[in-house]
């Protein structure tokens, strides 16, 4: 099969190869000394030009693209796209092509030469390249590589994690958890001491923050103050942890990882369905505590665990949503270069993917080794082979049980359907075989061809057999393999369902019922030819071509990628595909509604369609009865016919290879015998209105299909390196493996599937080191307001080192230790006395350690954007715990604008659910959020900035959400049981602050209140009261 | 000058008294200095403990701070550009949606002289790929000015102020798709969430300007695809993002006192303020508490510098109808010439003006090239021009850089009969003001106006002018972020000298 070969040849590659081998032939042709004329045109013409306009880039000094145009043997060494010209060929060399400013590349780059100047070069090819005796003889091309890869896997984050025992130090009274130990050492060896514990109050307010995102209540905040026992903190942490709000605290730090957003941005910010399945799973792994190298394992690798870790409340799989991760990246509907698109999608996914998990960055990559890091080109392009092996789709994700007693059930009756047809049939033709099979063999003499009936030609695209081999099939509607010949459908005749035959191999999404929903997807083949034909009819459901990875098919030029099922008489249609020629693609047949489609065939040419139809005629059967005479010709015929239907009589279910002309036959014969005894049909007819009767029942029990964004392995396929980034300039083909740094290259390369599942494992084996350690340098940076490496992201060269190196190593010990349980490292990390401290500021302390890098205090924290509308909602009362489900719309400001703005504004207080439950639409992200430091989710965003703009003041001065919650903060207020002006405000301080007011603030607050008209209860001055404390910096900055 | 910038208030009463603002009420000030106010006041200014922390946080890039120049807890500060800069302020008069050069500055008489027969070269993909043929230009070309300067008669008034502009025609872009090509032109990368060359330019020199944000866009109704983030300050703290302003009472997002009455507003602020000062006196000073305590401030000022700003009654007629304020056709745009012009009047760093709604797809005529152009050339000649002229009859056009241009150009050939598709291979901006060498064409198209042939341009090239014109070396203004020490011009540009005086 031409279209799919395994490996990916691509044009250029081919030529590029083809140019280099032809190069070295006629290198060694022209080995003989040019004649004295063309060094003489070589000397006065050519060799200016090259020194005027090419030696700049291309000489002794500097070798762009390793290319040097300074000697002959530069100039057929080539550069990184291999040789620039083949000697006596400007066709074929890539120097002219350049010249000529072709496709690849345009040089000089400011302005094209002078047509002279073209034309002089030109002729210098045509001349079979002569060079001048001065040339500097063996001299070669290219720069030298000065990438040591072992010299750079000295760098400390790959060196394999240490277990240094916590040190002994003076002071162990001040030790609460081993951590303290580390930290109180290197204070100690600075000759300072740390900070005075926090107050309880302030370490409530602090940890709480920390870990659910929302303040303490005054409740909480009594509970703790009265509970003088030693482990009252403990408890406190224990119920935190507890707490559903803590997974969905810290899910959202995990969403700035991986750039989360529902909607795709670009031009129109078209929605991304299903994408808050994903943060839904982040939110309860983080609250089950998923032990995180299964986290991690889920997330590159989800849809290929079995089996799947289940929801324990609905049964539906859990692994496979993490695997969405990867696709909630930016994406365009109509790139003009779709290749280029496809490669910078899998840039933004290789960066997220590093960044996150492994605190690097990979991406740099894409077109050179690496600046600085252990990290070659070859090292991104094996990582990029995972994601060219990998699709995005639309996961089927309820419990396979769930439909199990339906679908068998629907089986039983397609059995029970099959019987009754089967008896009709034998009513219908037995006693009146031999009379209907003359009528048929008389009634076919055309002497027509034998053609080749239906098996696939070379250039189609075939189904499979059995199963579904290497097309995949999701979802229930397509069944376990396609439908056989002699399989019954249902088919539409003269406006009725009648019951049929399928009379070819079909793809079919209504084989049991209309009411399923699924997509068939085809294996990644290569565009050939000008057109693709599909042989199809169904009821609703489409066909998509897949190109290069591009899901979000649009107008303008990619419209005729997808088409609908068309009607359900079987017919041809045609794709003009000249545009792809070259192109990788897969097919995908959706079913997503109550209707059917079905594929019969999928043929690749540059014309029209096959011209035999797709269903078997019966006269190309019959005729391929050969036989001498036109007399002996119809007895052979009738006696074929006979003996067909005597065999399926016997045996209906068994298999033949020549079903396709059975079925034909069959049909045939039935037809025949209705047209003059339309009874038995009735008959049968009755019995199947019992039948679809149940059927409706059945149907009835079907719902909706859950759905979530999620990876599939696709056809495997190896990346080859891009030359200098340019997916126009293939180098070498890189197997699919992890980074050589890290131990790449000592796996076999997967040998079917993706192989992401290997990959994952690898990631988190104990001898990967970069993992553990990025996961516990996150969560200390989230408690302590600064990484161990402050460069959350980034453990590279350009990166900063540890702090506290053997802390670190410590911590990522202890992760493993504790079977990857987060909460336990949580506990390790909030139960030490260095996060307990106090965050005040101590002017000597400050003088010798300005950055606090040696953890002498707390830091102070500004809360993010999403705590602090959490915060209001909390504290007005207002806030709505739900937890789960789609996402709530932004509320549209109408500063909001722009081509993708939702018709609706979801309402002002989001409905009044936690921020992490409202929809992050790329294009529209909330410009509260956004004074507030919100990133923008285009890449690995570890450490949120903490600006100071107007617009934060502005927004807590005038914005209306703030001003709404004051108002029913207060009205929850002046409703309470705190009758006396004094008892509200000190409630109001507990709930915002934690804390009461001190006689100061007291009496300022009731002198503002003061009723003017003598109502001590006027809810416009509580509520102006309550806008002020949301807008005192103790209710956003933590200490 | 009419609208006298504030400088940025301190807590120090005797300094704050010199710019008294008529609109600022005295009540909301500070009372008497703490002593750690003192002690960091005296030595380097505001938050300099703060700066010192900063400067030495390498996680943060090295050279985002400078301790020398610039109070990082008022990033707006302006600080000392690299060189001297021949600009302090950017106008971007952004032509969304990408009109022709070929209609406009790049007259091709070979259009003409092939008018609806193929084209006689290879034609490159395009976004709707519904290639026609030649189309040559429905408008004239005259010579203008001293320069004698050829441009279309789509733009009459622009063209009158030809001997002011630097045309480059030889442009290009790396993108054929709108959004795309709109984060290139704003941020250097095709990409969503880098940062906008406003912020680049506010983040490296801060503003002149402390009552208004440094980087504005004035938004008259057509967001550009790609959205607000093309505004956006990306990894940039957010400090540098582009600000919107609207027309209409509200132009900018929570700029409307919530409280009925000015006095209600200070009363409550004024709450705030002493109750943020007793914590502070009670728990430590932080600077972080304390820069945010600062900001209200400004906050509050801009609550009355903006509405001042986007009040024109103080404007003469002759300016206004100078701007087309005297017209339906041009009024809208006129008025956010005139507005960008204020701005600058008032130290605002950058500022960008977006195209208004005209009931069409902007300078993207895809189909009815003659009409949609003619619509969008009629909205926006005059005031551009109205803007070149004024600027320069007040003498800020020798410090103000004006940009003119879209994401990309179009075709030369047809797109259907009457249309043309995007070109981002060849086509025209043009720059005018400060440092800039007035009548001068830089670069040229092949025959057929399609790609740039000579001299060349990138999006970048265009970047690294406007930061140089700016004082600024585009190589050295870095923030380092993922593990790079990232710049508006990635790893390419190079400044146009030839158009320099």
């Amino acid at each position: 099969m031409p279209p799919f070969a395994g490996s990916r040849p691509r044009f250029a590659a081919l030529a590029s190869v083809m140019l280099l081998s032809l190069a070295q032939t006629a290198w060694a042709q022209a080995d003989a000394a040019p004649s004295a004329a063309d060094v003489e045109f070589f000397e006065k013409q050519v060799r200016p030009i090259l020194a005027a306009r090419c030696h700049e880039c291309h000489g002794a000094q500097k070798q762009k693209a390793s290319l040097r145009l300074d000697s002959r043997a530069g100039v057929l060494a080539g550069g990184d796209s291999g040789a620039a010209v083949v000697p006596g060929k400007p066709e074929e060399s890539l120097l002219v092509d350049a010249i000529r400013y072709g496709d690849t590349y345009q040089m000089p780059p400011k302005s094209q030469l002078p047509a002279a100047e073209i034309a002089t070069l030109v002729s210098w090819v045509e001349r079979g390249l002569p060079w001048g005796p001065d040339a500097p003889a063996g001299e070669t091309a290219g720069a030298v590589d000065g990438f040591d890869l072992q010299k750079r896997r000295g760098h400390w984050s790959f060196q394999p994690i240490m277990d240094p025992a916590p040190p002994d130090v003076a002071d162990v009274a001040w030790v609460k958890t081993p951590v303290d130990r580390f930290i109180l050492q290197k204070l100690a060896a600075a000759g300072l001491s740390p900070a005075p514990p926090a107050e309880r109050r302030a370490l409530l307010r602090r940890v709480t923050y920390d870990l659910t995102g929302l303040p303490p209540t005054p409740e909480e905040l009594a509970e703790f103050l009265a509970d003088d026992s030693n482990d009252a903190y403990g408890r406190v942490v224990d119920r935190l942890l507890a707490s559903p709000r803590y997974g969905e605290r810290w899910a959202r730090h995990w969403l700035d990882l991986v750039r989360y957003a529902e909607t795709y941005g670009h031009e129109f910010d078209v929605d991304l369905p299903n994408a808050y399945r994903y943060r839904d799973y982040v939110i309860r792994a983080l609250n089950d505590d998923l032990p995180f190298d299964q986290f991690v394992v889920e997330h590159v690798a989800g849809d290929l665990v079995t089996p799947p870790r289940r929801n324990p409340a609905d049964g539906t799989n859990e692994s496979i949503l993490a695997t969405g991760s990867f696709l909630l990246g930016e994406a365009k509907h109509s790139p003009v270069d779709v290749r280029q698109d496809e490669a910078d999608r899998v840039d933004n996914q290789i960066d997220v993917f590093a960044k996150t998990f492994l605190g690097l960055t990979v991406s740099c990559a894409r077109c050179h080794d690496h600046k600085f890091d252990a990290i070659t080109t070859k090292d991104y392009y094996a990582l990029a082979g995972y994601l060219q092996s990998s699709r995005y789709q639309q996961a089927f994700i309820d419990p396979p049980e769930q439909m199990a007693g339906t679908l068998a059930a629907l089986d039983a009756l397609q059995i029970e359907r099959r019987a009754a047809y089967v008896e009709f049939a034998r009513e219908v033709i037995e006693s009146r075989l031999a009379e209907l099979s003359a009528k048929l063999a008389a009634g076919s003499t055309t002497n027509a061809a034998p053609t080749t009936g239906s098996p696939a030609a070379a250039n189609e695209l075939s189904l499979p057999g059995d199963g579904w081999g290497d097309w995949s099939a999701t979802g229930a509607a397509f069944g376990t393999h396609p439908l056989r010949p002699l399989d019954l459908v249902s088919r539409q005749r003269d406006g009725r369902d009648v019951l049929a035959f399928a009379g070819v191999a079909t793809a079919h999404s209504g084989q049991q019922t209309n009411r399923l929903h699924g997509v068939l997807r085809s294996p990644t083949f290569e565009i050939s030819s000008t057109k693709i034909h599909y042989r199809l009819h169904g009821t609703g459901g489409r066909v998509r071509l897949i190109l290069d990875g591009l899901q979000l098919i649009q107008d303008p030029i990619y419209g005729g990628l997808r088409f609908d099922a068309g009607g359900p008489s079987p017919h041809w249609h045609t794709q003009d595909v000249s545009k792809w020629v070259g192109h990788r693609a897969y097919l995908e047949v959706i079913d997503d509604g109550d209707g059917y489609i079905a594929l019969e065939r999928v043929a690749f040419s540059d014309d029209a369609p096959p011209s035999d139809s797709a269903s078997v005629e019966l006269a190309a059967v019959l005729s391929r009865t050969g036989a001498d005479s036109p007399e002996t010709a119809a007895e052979a015929r009738a006696a074929r016919c006979r003996e067909v239907a005597k065999a399926w009589l016997a045996a209906p279910d068994a298999r033949h290879a020549d079903e396709p002309e059975r079925a034909a036959i069959i049909s045939a014969l039935l037809t025949a015998a209705m047209t003059d005894d339309a009874a038995p049909a009735a008959r049968l007819n009755e019995r199947l209105a019992d039948i679809d009767n149940r059927q409706r029942d059945l149907e009835k029990q079907i719902t909706p299909p859950r759905q979530a964004v999620a990876l599939a392995d696709g056809t495997a396929e190896n990346e080859r390196v891009f030359i200098r980034g340019n997916p126009k300039t293939l180098g070498d083909e890189v197997p699919r493996r992890l980074l050589e740094a890290l131990g790449g290259t000592r796996h076999a390369p997967p040998d079917e599937g993706s192989g992401r599942l290997e990959l994952a494992r690898q990631l988190v084996a104990p001898d990967n080191p970069l993992v553990s350690r990025v996961i516990v340098n996150r969560l200390w940076h989230h408690h302590f307001g600064a990484g161990i490496v402050r460069s959350v992201d980034d453990f590279g060269v350009m990166g900063q080192p540890p702090t506290h190196p053997e802390l670190l190593d410590y911590l990522a010990r202890e992760l493993v230790r504790n079977g990857w349980s987060l909460k336990s490292l949580h506990r390790l990390l909030v139960l030490s006395n260095t996060y307990q401290m106090s965050s005040r500021p101590r002017p000597e302390a400050l003088l010798a350690d300005p950055t606090n890098k040696l953890w002498h205090r707390m830091s102070v924290r500004r809360l993010e954007a999403e705590a602090i509308r959490d915060a209001m909602l909390a504290v007005s009362g207002e806030l709505n715990e739900t937890m789960y489900g789609p996402s709530v719309m932004p509320y549209l400001t109408e500063h909001m604008t722009g081509r993708g703005r939702p018709k609706d504004s979801g309402p002002l207080d989001g409905g009044r659910r936690r921020s992490v439950y409202l929809a992050v639409r790329r294009n529209f992200l909330s410009p509260l959020f956004q004074a507030f430091d919100y990133p923008t989710p285009f890449t690995t965003i570890g450490r949120r900035g903490s600006s100071n703009v107007p617009a934060q003041a502005l927004a807590l001065m005038n914005n209306p959400l703030v001003v709404d919650q004051s108002r029913r903060w207060a009205d929850r207020v002046l409703q309470s049981t705190d009758a006396t002006p004094e008892a509200r405000v000190q409630a109001m301080y507990l709930r915002a602050l934690s804390r009461e007011a001190d006689p100061t603030e007291l009496a300022a607050a009731l002198q503002f209140v003061a009723p003017a008209a003598g109502n001590p209860a006027d809810p416009a001055a509580w509520s102006e009261l309550a806008h002020v404390i949301y807008n005192l910096k103790e209710f956003i900055f933590i200490p | 000058m009419s609208g006298k910038c504030l400088t940025y208030k301190t807590n120090n009463q005797q300094l704050a008294t010199n710019n008294h603002s008529p609109m600022h009420c005295g009540r909301f000030q500070s009372g008497s200095l703490s002593r750690r106010e003192m002690l960091v006041r005296s030595a380097n200014g505001f938050g300099a403990m703060a700066l010192a922390a900063l400067a030495t946080d390498p996680a943060y890039g090295a050279t985002v701070v400078d301790p020398d120049k610039a109070a990082r807890l008022n990033p707006l500060a302006p600080h000392a550009p690299h060189f001297t800069p021949r600009a302090k302020s950017v106008i971007f008069l952004f032509m969304d949606g990408g009109p022709s050069h070929l209609d406009t500055f790049d007259p091709k008489p070979r259009l003409d002289r092939e008018h609806g027969e193929p084209i006689k070269m290879k034609v490159q993909p395009t976004q709707f790929d519904n290639v026609g043929k030649v189309l040559k230009s429905p408008w004239a070309f005259r010579h203008h000015g001293q320069s004698g300067i050829p441009v279309s008669d789509l733009l009459p008034h622009i063209a009158e102020c030809v001997d002011d502009l630097a045309i480059v025609r030889s442009m290009t872009s790396n993108f054929s798709e709108h959004t795309n090509a709109n984060y290139f032109i704003h941020s250097g990368s095709g990409q969503q969430g880098r940062p906008s060359v406003g912020a680049w330019t506010t983040y490296g020199l801060g503003s002149e300007c402390q009552n208004l944000p440094g980087f504005v866009v004035l938004n008259s109704g057509m967001i550009p695809p790609g959205g607000w983030d093309c505004f956006a300050s990306g990894f940039l703290p957010a400090t540098f993002q582009g600000s919107s302003f609207a027309g209409g009472k509200s132009p900018v997002a929570d700029l409307a006192r919530s409280e009925a009455t000015a006095a209600a507003q200070l009363r409550k602020l004024d709450l705030v303020r002493s109750l943020d000062r007793h914590t502070v006196a009670k728990q430590g000073a932080d600077d972080k508490l304390e820069s945010a305590i600062a900001n209200y401030e400004l906050a509050y000022r801009m609550q009355t510098a903006v509405p001042d700003l986007m009040d024109l009654a103080g404007e003469s007629a002759a300016t206004q109808a100078l701007y087309g304020l005297d017209d339906p056709k041009t009024e809208h745009y006129g008025r956010q010439c005139l507005v960008a012009r204020r701005l600058v009047e008032r130290g605002v760093r950058f500022v960008e003006v977006l195209p208004q709604n005209l009931g069409h797809d902007r300078w993207d005529q895809h189909s009815k090239l003659k009409e949609g152009h003619e619509a969008n050339a009629q909205a926006t000649d005059k005031p551009v021009a109205g803007l070149l002229k004024d600027l320069k009859s007040r003498g800020l056009l020798d410090e103000t850089l004006v940009v003119w241009g879209g994401e990309f150009g179009r075709t030369p050939m047809a797109q259907g009969s009457d249309g043309r598709d995007h070109n981002p291979f060849g086509f025209t901006i043009w720059m005018a003001g400060g440092g800039i060498k007035g009548g001068t064409v830089y670069g040229a198209t092949d025959d057929y106006g399609y790609f740039a042939v000579e001299n060349k341009c990138q999006i970048h090239d265009l970047h690294a002018t406007m930061l140089h014109l700016l004082g600024m070396d585009h190589k050295r203004l870095t923030y380092r972020f993922g593990g790079r020490d990232m710049r508006l011009t990635d790893v390419h540009g190079e400044v146009i000298h030839d158009i320099l005086t």
